[in-house]
């Protein structure tokens, strides 16, 4: 049944992609624009660097995807254009700035540049086809897209390594408390018999991106009006990520612990993962729920 | 029906937004008329370093490696090979002090976001070293200016004294770790994908100043052995 509803859905949505093709030749001029300029972009980051494929940006295609469907939806809400009108100077602003990022970052290889760029060219076009009225409407969207950017490792490296320290120290913390034999040096674990060495994908970086985007967009969708929740929400995420990556450390080396090295680097690896992430999610909801109760407490006062 | 009409022509395509297509496609032109072609390495020829590296010169003979290192990281290899096309590591023993000196060369053909080299200090803390008194210094080694990163890597009571170089296309890059970028960038501009050399020194030992001066001792031996463009290969042509 549901099967048949999103079918419905996919073909009502593909007509009205049609009908607005033949509607708004401009927008789609636009749209065939910044296709020329970005899908070199969108190859290198599949084929060439393939950062796209690689552990700590693999969230980019997810973000892309959901910011795209988002832009659709919105711009739909209002398919009337008449009552925009167009904000050139604006557009223009935007467009010299997509090139000024654009140019430099794909000649030098500079992959933040040259994604960044896809935002403002992108809110160029919206500027030039509604103006400010249309890109208000659809701020959320290209606000989303920022989460697709890569970030310099300069950057992120020492990020992560304060983050990777800090797991550790709690991680042994909480397994000595359980009386295991355990220590530390630095990122190094020593539980029994065995030396585990915290990896830079344990630093919970990508976890706190992934749950700091879905806990956005969850917002945005569900829409709150309560200014508590929207801004505390993200904050809590910061700290809901660190633990769910302690948690992840904690069950991976109980199993390599109990089950041996094997088990810690198999598939019971992977499951971590899910555990991680499953656990992530829970107190995300968690977080929101509290919060919820909290802001209505607050109201009725 | 005439109500439908007058809203269109918001919508037809006119002088500015061709504007814009042509702005477009300017910049991806101009974008890839810019993006360098040449690998910097090939316009050179490529280096091979285990035949360049002498087993033995000056004071200095190439002793079998003893195994140093400390946890096997499967992970951690893989990524090596996918990061470096060729990697060097030899320990030579300073014949009238019986000192041994680990080197270890890492070089990248492609200097790309994803393929830069890992600068040590990230690499031995994130296996678990304690990096102390990292610090730059200039040295003079067969007539060359060379400025070396000089860092103590501890993990347990083990001290390790660690010196090492980068090399980005042309030129040894000196200061902050963001310079490694600006040098490829420069490299760039000049219509060149430049390739990277990591080159490190190290001896197992207490004493960072003796441990320096048998470090930069190897270097200017080295650099001494080499014919000016095996040179080049590892300290570039400035």
């Amino acid at each position: 049944m549901s099967g048949v509803t999103v079918l419905s859905g996919l073909a009502s949505d593909f007509r009205l992609i049609k009908q607005h093709l033949w509607a708004n030749p401009a927008i789609w001029l636009l749209c065939a624009g910044l296709a020329l300029m970005f899908t070199p972009t969108l190859y290198d980051l599949y084929f060439v660097n393939e950062l796209w494929l690689d552990d700590q940006h693999s969230h980019g295609p997810i973000i892309l995807a959901i910011s795209l469907w988002l832009l659709w939806k919105r711009w739909h809400q209002a398919p009337d254009l008449s009552s925009y009108t167009s904000s050139p100077l604006l557009a223009w602003a935007c467009f010299l700035i997509a090139g000024a990022l654009y140019v430099p970052g794909r000649a030098l290889d500079i992959i933040y540049f040259e994604t960044g760029a896809f935002v403002w060219a992108l809110a160029g076009v919206i500027l030039m086809v509604g103006g400010s009225k249309l890109l208000s409407l659809l701020k959320f969207p290209l606000f989303f897209m920022l989460f697709m950017i890569p970030l310099p490792n300069t950057l992120i490296g020492p990020l992560t390594g304060a983050m990777k320290l800090a797991v550790s120290a709690v991680t042994v913390k909480i397994l000595g408390w359980a009386d295991l034999p355990v220590a530390r040096n630095g990122v190094i674990i020593s539980l029994g018999q065995y030396q585990l060495l915290v990896a830079d994908a344990c630093s919970g970086m990508r976890t706190l991106f992934m749950l700091e985007a879905l806990g956005i967009l969850y917002l945005n969708l569900v829409h709150f009006s309560s200014r508590l929740r929207n801004i505390v929400l993200p904050i809590l995420i910061i700290p809901i990520s660190f633990t769910a990556n302690v948690i992840r450390v904690i069950v991976l080396s109980l199993i390599t612990y109990y089950l041996g090295s094997e088990a810690g680097q198999g598939f019971l690896h992977g499951f971590a993962g899910m555990v991680l992430f499953v656990a992530g999610l829970l107190m995300m909801l968690g977080a929101d729920h509290l919060l919820r109760l909290l802001s209505a407490k607050l109201h009725a006062r | 029906m005439r109500a439908e009409t007058t809203t269109m022509p918001t919508q037809k395509p006119n002088l500015q937004h061709w504007l814009v297509v042509i702005f477009m496609l300017i910049c991806t032109l101009f974008a890839w008329w810019l993006t360098p072609q040449e690998k910097w390495f090939e316009h050179l020829g490529e280096p091979q370093f285990e035949q360049i590296l002498p087993p033995s010169f000056a004071d200095w003979a190439q002793v079998p490696d003893g195994s140093n290192t400390l946890i096997v990281n499967p992970q951690q290899q893989e990524a090596l090979d996918d990061l470096y096309t060729q990697i060097v590591s030899r320990t030579y023993v300073q014949q009238i002090t019986g000192r041994r000196l680990m080197l270890s060369l890492a070089y990248g053909d492609n200097q790309t976001f994803s393929k830069q080299l890992h600068r040590p200090e990230s690499c031995y803390s994130s296996q678990g070293f304690k990096i102390q008194a990292l610090h730059a210094e200039q040295i003079l080694a067969n007539g060359h200016k060379i400025e070396l990163q000089r860092m103590t890597a501890q993990v347990s009571d083990r001290q390790e004294q660690v010196s090492y170089f980068i090399r980005i296309g042309d030129r040894v890059v000196s200061g902050p770790p963001t310079n490694i970028n600006l040098a490829r960038m420069h490299m760039g501009l000049k219509g060149y994908i430049a390739d990277g050399l990591l080159f490190r020194v190290s001896e197992i030992s207490d004493d960072d100043n003796s441990s320096q001066e048998l470090h930069d001792q190897f270097i200017n031996d080295l650099l001494k052995t080499l014919s000016p463009a095996q040179q080049a290969m590892l300290i570039g042509q400035n």
